[in-house]
């Protein structure tokens, strides 16, 4: 049932540089519920769930709020796959309101883009 | 308009359906229905969070280019969604039981299958809109393929 299914990706490690930047070592469980129906036999992670994790991800560790409507220079330049690790870099520029967010497997960008969030 | 139930027309299954149905469609344009749940993958209690409008308007860039090639009797092919320079909501979130109207318009496409569509969300509680581009090679099945099976390294 997809009630028992993951819709979290197993966080690995991470590393703070001050209060307000982190990078993530993430893995995307093979099960995670997103990737039975995006796509089937083609499972890739949906955008938005790379927007909803950076989202939360970054909101209890910088003291954020965990909303946001308005989102600018969003890139998918590489499709996540089940079972891939990869790296999530999170930056709150706290003057513009506005955290940063990029995923990279292996050193290669996958996708990119900046949140306009409010501090709780 | 529901000639087709819009998992026919989308590559999308079970629960990342985020569209409930296709009110109009024409040669550029199409106009998809959704009632905002109170769970699922991205609703809650509140709702649905103003950031997941993003799906909803890629999915009815989807089922428009769905639409298309069910009219031209051909199968339905994945699109990769590129990503928007820019989206905009007036509200944090569409609450339980909010209609909204999902529109896409396709403002650009080439023949190497890239597009760009104006897309927005209306409802009586808010609104959303972006422009957004999408990948969707002639060859899809195989351009997926290759993305998803061989480029990463365990």
């Amino acid at each position: 049932m997809s009630a028992s299914r993951p819709r979290q990706a197993e966080l690995l490690a991470k590393c703070a540089h001050g209060d307000d930047a982190c990078t993530l070592r993430l893995h995307l469980p093979p099960g995670l519920a997103h990737f039975a129906g995006h796509f089937p036999g083609a499972p890739v992670l949906p955008g938005v769930v790379q927007v909803q994790w950076a989202l939360a991800l970054a909101a209890p560790r910088m003291g954020l709020a965990a909303r946001c409507r308005s989102m600018d220079a969003l890139k998918f330049q590489r499709p996540m796959r089940p079972g891939d690790t990869v790296e999530l870099a999170l930056r709150f520029d706290r003057a513009r309101g506005c955290l940063h967010f990029a995923y990279r497997r292996d050193g290669e960008p996958c996708a990119s883009g900046r949140l306009q969030v409010e501090a709780a | 308009m529901n000639d087709w139930p819009l998992a026919e027309l989308l590559p999308h299954a079970g629960e990342m359906i985020l569209l409930d149905a296709v009110l109009e469609a024409d040669g550029e344009r199409i106009v998809c229905r959704r009632t905002v749940r109170d769970a699922g993958l991205f609703e809650d209690a509140r709702g649905l969070p103003a950031w997941a409008g993003v799906e909803l308007m890629a999915q009815a860039m989807a089922a428009w280019a769905g639409w298309q090639a069910r009219r031209g009797g051909r199968p339905a092919r994945p699109g990769l969604l590129l990503g928007t320079r820019r989206y905009r909501a007036s509200v944090d979130t569409f609450p339980p039981g909010t209609e909204l109207r999902v529109e896409a318009v396709r403002e650009f496409h080439d023949d190497a299958g890239m597009s760009v569509f104006a897309c927005r969300i209306d409802s009586p509680d808010g609104h959303a809109e972006a422009r957004l581009s999408v990948y969707s090679p002639p060859d899809a099945d195989a351009f997926l393929a290759a993305a998803t099976g061989g480029t990463t390294h365990e």
